[in-house]
C-alpha cells in the first residue's frame, strides 16, 4: 500500500493541477455563449468548469502529503502522468458535450472529445450547423489546446515541476528527438506556446482580413494550427472563397513544420538554418510533388475542368493530409482512384518533428528508410560500420532503434484497427482508412467516413477502439503502448 | 656560436634532441620526472639532468632556464609543457618551444597558443606526421600539404601540361579559378616569384596556392598529370587517423578506414559521411581480400602497435597495394622496415626532432616553410596597425616583384585575395617572398612584437 501511494500521490496532485487548467479553459465558450445568447449552454459550460475544478481541488487534496513536496518524477510515473492527463482531458473534455445537450451518449461524447484534444478532427456530429456556437466553439478550442499539447501547456504555466518536467515534454513533443530551445523546459515550453499564440493572432487577423467573422476566423485559425481540422460549418472549408484557401494552405504547412525552427528566426543565423534544414526541404518538396501529381491527374481525368481550380483543390487536399489536419475543400473520395490512393498514402507520412501534425512525421520515415538501406549495405559487406545521416549529422544508434520501432509498433497498432473496426462489419475501404485517419490524428478518410460523411455510424466498442487510436498517435505510440507492457507494472 | 638549451621530457623527441643539440656542441639541461629515463639521459649523453616536474618554478630554477637561448617542452603531457613554456619565459628563458598532441590545436587555435601561452613555435607531432602521410598519399604533385590557413588552403606544385593556358599569356591575362593563385615558378634549379607581366615556359613546374575545394578544378586546367589517387585505405582510426581523414575527405575519391574497436568505428562513421568503416582487424587477411583493399591506391597503417602496423603493412604489399605507408613509433627500428622492403615509413617523433632542428639551426626562423634550399620563403605575417599595407588594397599596395599575398586569414575566412581585395588591420597574410626581398617584407608588413616578456 505504501508503494501505491509513492505513485498515486504525485500522479493526483499532478493530474490535479492539470484538471484545474481545463476548469478554466471550460470558461472561455461560456463568454463564447454569453455573446451569442445562448443562456442555457452557458450553464453548462460553468457546471462543467465547477465539475471539473472540483475534480481538480480533489484529487490535489487527496494527493497532499508524502514524503517530500518536490515531486519526484520517474519514468513510470511521468509516463502515468501523461497517458493519465490526456484520458483525464478527453474524459472532462467530453462533459459539455453531454450537458448542453448535443450528444446523449457518452460514448459519442468522449470520441468528439477526445478527437479534439488529439487534434484528430473526426467527428460524430451529423448536422454540425444546428448545434450551438458555443459548444462549436469548444471544439475547435480543444483542437488549439491539444495541438501545442496540454502538458506543455501546463510546464509552460508551471515553472516548479522541475526535472520530471522534462521527460513529460518529450514524451508529448512530437518526432523522435524533441529540442529543448532554452536549457530550461519550462522556458521551452513558454517560447513554443507565445509562438503559437503569435500564429493564432497572426493568421485570425489575415482570415478577417479575407471576409470571415470574427468567431469563424476565430475557430478556423485554432483547427488550423493545431492542425485539427475541425470546422463549424458543414461544409468545412469548402465555401470560403480562394483567398481564404490560400490562407489556409499557408498556415497548415507552417504548423506542420517544426516549431523550433521559427523560434530561431529572430536571430541572424535562423534563415540559414530554416533553409538548410533537411526535414524542411524535403517536406516543401513532398508537399509540391504530391500536389502536382494529383492536380494533374484531377484535370486528365476530366474531374476539373479550370487548371487553377484543380491545383488549388489539389495542393489544398495533400497540404491539408499531409500536416494531418483534415480541412476538405472537396470530397476527394469522388476523385479518381489514383488521388485517392495518393492520399492515403500521405496519411501514413504527417508533418516535420516538432510540429503540431500528426502521423509518423518525415523524419522518422527518412530513418527508417536509411536505416533499411543499411542493412542491405551490411548484407554483402558485414564488417562495415555505417551510420544513418540526416543531412551532414548522424543519427545516434538509439534514436534509430527507437524509430524503427515505432514503425513497426504503429503499423501493428494500424492493423489491429482495422482487423476491430472490420470485425464489427464495417467495409475494408471505410475501416482501413477510419483506422489510418484516426491513428495519424488526421480526420477524414474515404468512403463512409469521407469529407462528407462522418464517423457517426460506428458502434460504441468500434469508436472506443478509434479513441484508442487517437491517443497512441497522439502520444506517438511508446507511452500508451509501454501501458500494455507487463514488466511496467512490476516493481 | 654555443648556446644553452634546455630540454623539459626525456621521452623519445627529449632524448634524440638532447643528443643531437650536445653533439653539435651545445649545453644542453634535461628536466625529467621520472629517475629512470633521467638516468638514461644522464648515462648516455653528455647533459646535466635535473630531476622533476617542468612545471615547478624550483624545479626550472635549478635548470637555470632564465639564461637560456631555448627552452623546448617536450614531454608527454600538453598541459605541463604549455604551463612550463609560460613560467619559462617568465623567468628569462629567450624562446620557447611546445609539443602538444591533438592537431587541431594547432591548425586552427595557433595564435591563442602563441599569445596567451608565449609560445615562439607550437607543434604537434601529430600535424607533423599527418602532414607527412598526406605527401606519401598525394605523391608527387603535392610539394608540401602545408596547413595554410588552417588547413583550408593547400600549397600544390603541378608539373605544367604542354600547350596550358599558363604557358601561353603572361600572368595577368590569365582566368584562374577564383581562390587559387600562381605563387612560384621552378625553372630548372632557379625559383622565381612571378609579377603578372611573367610568363611560366614549357618544362616549369607551378606552385599554386589554392583553396581545398577548388584544387582539383585548378589542376585539370593546367596540370600535365592530374592526380588519380584512387582508393585510399586506412588501418587504426586513431587520432592521426581522423586528422589524415579530416584533411583527405574532400581531395580523395574513396576512402576506406579498418578500425578494430566497434564504438571507435562507429564514431567515425558518425563523423565522416563519405568514409566507408570497416569493424575488424587490418591484420586479418580474410578481410582485407573480402573487401578488395589489394585493389586500393594507397594503405595507410596508422595503429598504435608497430606490430600490427608491420603485419597489416606487409599484407598490403602482399595484396597488390601500390602505395603502403606505415606509422612507426620506434624510431630505431626504422632500417628493419626498409629491408622488407616498407620505405614510406612516418616516424612521429623523428619529424619532431628535425622540425625542431630546422628551427634552431635557421636562427630561430618559425616561418612556414623555406622553398628551394631557401631561394624563396612563405612567411605569415599578422598586420599591425602601423603597418603601411593595413587599410589598402592589393593593387594599391602594389608589392614589387618578389613579393606575393597568397592568402588572408580574417577570423574564421580565408581567402586568396585579388587586386581590389582590402586588407585590414589584424588580418594574417601568408607571403611568398623571394630571399632578396625578406628585409622589405619586415618594412610593409611589420609583424607584431615577439610576446616574449623581459628578464624579471
Amino acid at each position: 500500500m505504501k508503494g501505491v501511494s509513492l505513485i498515486v500521490r504525485p500522479l493526483l496532485r499532478f493530474l490535479g493541477r492539470l484538471l484545474l487548467v481545463l476548469g478554466a479553459a471550460q470558461l472561455v465558450p461560456t463568454a463564447v455563449c454569453i455573446a451569442y445568447s445562448e443562456g442555457t449552454a452557458a450553464f453548462a459550460f460553468v457546471g462543467t468548469a465547477l465539475l471539473t475544478v472540483g475534480s481538480g481541488i480533489a484529487c490535489v487534496v487527496l494527493g497532499r502529503g508524502g514524503k517530500s513536496s518536490t515531486t519526484e518524477l520517474y519514468r513510470r510515473e511521468g509516463i502515468l502522468i501523461v497517458v493519465a492527463g490526456w484520458v483525464m482531458a478527453s474524459a472532462f473534455g467530453a462533459l459539455p458535450y453531454i450537458l448542453t445537450g448535443t450528444v446523449t451518449n457518452p460514448v459519442d461524447a468522449l470520441f468528439e472529445s477526445a478527437s479534439g484534444f488529439t487534434t484528430t478532427g473526426a467527428s460524430i456530429l451529423t448536422e454540425i450547423e444546428s448545434n450551438g456556437r458555443g459548444i462549436l466553439f469548444w471544439r475547435s478550442f480543444t483542437q488549439w489546446l491539444g495541438g501545442m499539447g496540454i502538458i506543455v501547456l501546463f510546464v509552460a504555466l508551471l515553472p516548479e515541476l522541475g526535472a520530471g518536467a522534462r521527460f513529460l515534454y518529450k514524451l508529448e513533443v512530437p518526432g523522435p528527438t524533441a529540442e529543448t530551445l532554452h536549457p530550461r523546459v519550462h522556458d521551452t515550453a513558454s517560447v513554443l506556446w507565445k509562438l503559437y499564440l503569435l500564429l493564432t493572432a497572426v493568421q485570425t487577423s489575415l482570415l478577417m482580413m479575407a471576409g470571415l467573422d470574427l468567431y469563424d476566423a476565430l475557430t478556423h485559425t485554432f483547427s488550423t494550427l493545431s492542425t485539427g481540422g475541425f470546422s463549424p460549418l458543414n461544409a468545412s472549408a469548402a465555401g470560403f472563397s480562394p483567398s481564404v484557401h490560400l490562407i489556409l494552405i499557408v498556415f497548415m504547412v507552417l504548423a506542420g513544420a517544426n516549431f523550433s525552427l521559427y523560434c530561431g528566426l529572430h536571430q541572424r543565423r535562423g534563415w540559414r538554418n530554416l533553409i538548410r534544414d533537411r526535414e524542411l526541404r524535403f517536406y516543401l518538396g513532398l508537399l509540391a510533388t504530391f500536389s502536382s501529381a494529383i492536380a494533374l491527374n484531377l484535370v486528365w481525368s476530366g474531374d476539373y475542368t479550370h487548371v487553377s481550380r484543380a491545383v488549388l483543390d489539389g495542393t489544398f487536399q495533400v497540404v491539408s493530409i499531409v500536416t494531418t489536419t483534415g480541412f476538405a475543400t472537396a470530397d476527394f473520395d469522388l476523385w479518381p482512384n489514383w488521388s485517392r490512393i495518393l492520399l492515403v498514402g500521405l496519411m501514413f507520412v504527417g508533418g516535420c518533428a516538432g510540429s503540431t501534425a500528426g502521423g509518423m512525421k518525415i523524419m522518422r520515415l527518412a530513418i527508417g528508410l536509411k536505416s533499411a538501406a543499411r542493412e542491405v549495405k551490411l548484407m554483402f559487406s558485414p564488417s562495415s560500420v555505417v551510420a544513418v545521416f540526416i543531412g551532414d549529422k548522424a543519427v545516434p544508434e538509439p534514436v534509430v532503434r527507437s524509430v524503427v520501432g515505432f514503425i513497426i509498433l504503429y503499423f501493428l497498432a494500424f492493423g489491429l484497427g482495422v482487423g476491430l473496426l472490420t470485425a464489427g462489419g464495417v467495409d475494408l475501404e471505410t475501416s482501413a482508412t477510419a483506422s489510418i485517419a484516426t491513428l495519424g490524428n488526421i480526420g477524414p478518410g474515404l468512403h463512409a467516413v469521407g469529407p462528407t460523411g462522418n464517423f457517426a455510424g460506428f458502434a460504441s466498442f468500434q469508436k472506443l477502439v478509434m479513441v484508442l487510436l487517437m491517443w497512441l498517435g497522439r502520444l506517438e505510440v511508446y507511452a500508451i503502448a509501454s501501458l500494455f507492457a507487463m514488466s511496467f507494472w512490476r516493481r | 656560436m654555443k648556446q644553452r638549451f634546455a630540454v623539459m621530457g626525456a621521452g623519445e623527441v627529449g632524448f634524440h634532441l638532447a643528443r643531437t643539440l650536445s653533439h653539435e656542441g651545445h649545453s644542453v639541461v634535461v628536466i625529467e620526472n621520472d629517475s629512470e629515463a633521467g638516468q638514461r639521459v644522464e648515462e648516455e649523453l653528455d647533459v646535466q639532468v635535473v630531476p622533476g616536474n617542468g612545471s615547478h618554478v624550483p624545479v626550472l630554477e635549478s635548470a637555470k632556464v632564465k639564461s637560456c637561448d631555448l627552452f623546448m617542452a617536450v614531454s608527454s603531457s600538453d598541459e605541463s609543457n604549455l604551463a612550463a613554456s609560460v613560467l619559462a619565459k617568465r623567468m628569462g628563458a629567450q624562446r620557447s618551444v611546445v609539443r602538444v598532441g591533438v592537431a587541431e590545436d594547432v591548425t586552427t587555435h595557433r595564435r591563442v597558443y602563441e599569445d596567451v601561452f608565449s609560445v615562439d613555435l607550437l607543434l604537434s607531432t601529430q600535424l607533423l606526421s599527418t602532414t607527412r602521410i598526406l605527401n606519401h598519399i598525394l605523391g608527387h604533385n603535392t610539394l608540401a600539404v602545408e596547413y595554410l590557413a588552417r588547413g583550408k588552403v593547400q600549397l600544390r606544385k603541378v608539373h605544367l601540361a604542354k600547350g596550358t593556358v599558363l604557358t601561353r599569356r603572361a600572368l595577368r591575362d590569365v582566368e584562374m579559378p577564383a581562390g587559387s593563385l600562381v605563387v612560384a615558378f621552378y625553372r630548372d634549379e632557379e625559383l622565381i616569384i612571378p609579377s603578372g607581366d611573367d610568363r611560366a615556359q614549357f618544362g616549369d613546374d607551378a606552385l599554386i596556392v589554392c583553396k581545398t575545394e577548388v584544387i582539383d578544378r585548378v589542376e585539370r586546367l593546367v596540370s600535365a598529370r592530374p592526380s588519380d589517387h584512387g582508393t585510399t585505405v586506412l588501418a587504426g582510426g586513431g587520432q592521426t587517423a581522423h586528422a589524415v581523414l579530416q584533411a583527405l575527405s574532400n581531395q580523395v575519391d574513396k576512402l576506406v578506414m579498418i578500425e578494430r574497436d566497434r564504438e571507435r568505428a562507429e564514431y567515425l562513421a558518425a563523423t565522416f559521411p563519405k568514409v566507408q568503416v570497416l569493424n575488424g582487424d587490418a591484420t586479418d587477411p580474410s578481410l582485407l581480400r573480402s573487401e578488395r583493399i589489394g585493389d586500393a591506391r594507397s594503405f595507410v597503417a596508422l595503429t598504435g602497435n608497430d606490430e600490427r602496423n608491420l603485419m597489416a603493412c606487409l599484407l598490403a604489399e602482399e595484396l597488390g597495394v601500390g602505395k603502403v605507408i606505415a606509422l612507426v613509433q620506434r624510431t630505431e627500428t626504422s632500417h628493419l622496415w626498409r629491408k622488407l622492403g616498407l620505405v614510406r615509413i612516418v616516424s612521429p617523433r623523428r619529424i619532431a626532432v628535425e622540425r625542431i632542428q630546422n628551427y634552431v639551426r635557421s636562427g630561430y626562423n618559425a616561418n612556414i616553410v623555406s622553398l628551394r634550399r631557401g631561394q624563396a620563403q612563405i612567411l605569415e605575417r599578422t598586420l599591425a596597425p602601423a603597418s603601411p599595407a593595413a587599410g589598402c588594397t592589393l593593387a594599391e599596395i602594389k608589392p614589387p616583384r618578389g613579393i606575393i599575398v597568397g592568402a588572408v586569414l580574417r577570423g574564421d575566412r580565408v581567402f586568396v585575395p585579388r587586386g581590389p581585395d582590402r586588407l585590414e588591420v589584424g588580418d594574417t597574410v601568408i607571403l611568398f617572398v623571394a630571399e632578396e626581398h625578406v628585409s622589405t617584407v619586415h618594412l610593409l608588413f611589420p609583424g607584431r612584437e615577439p610576446t616574449a616578456s623581459g628578464a624579471p
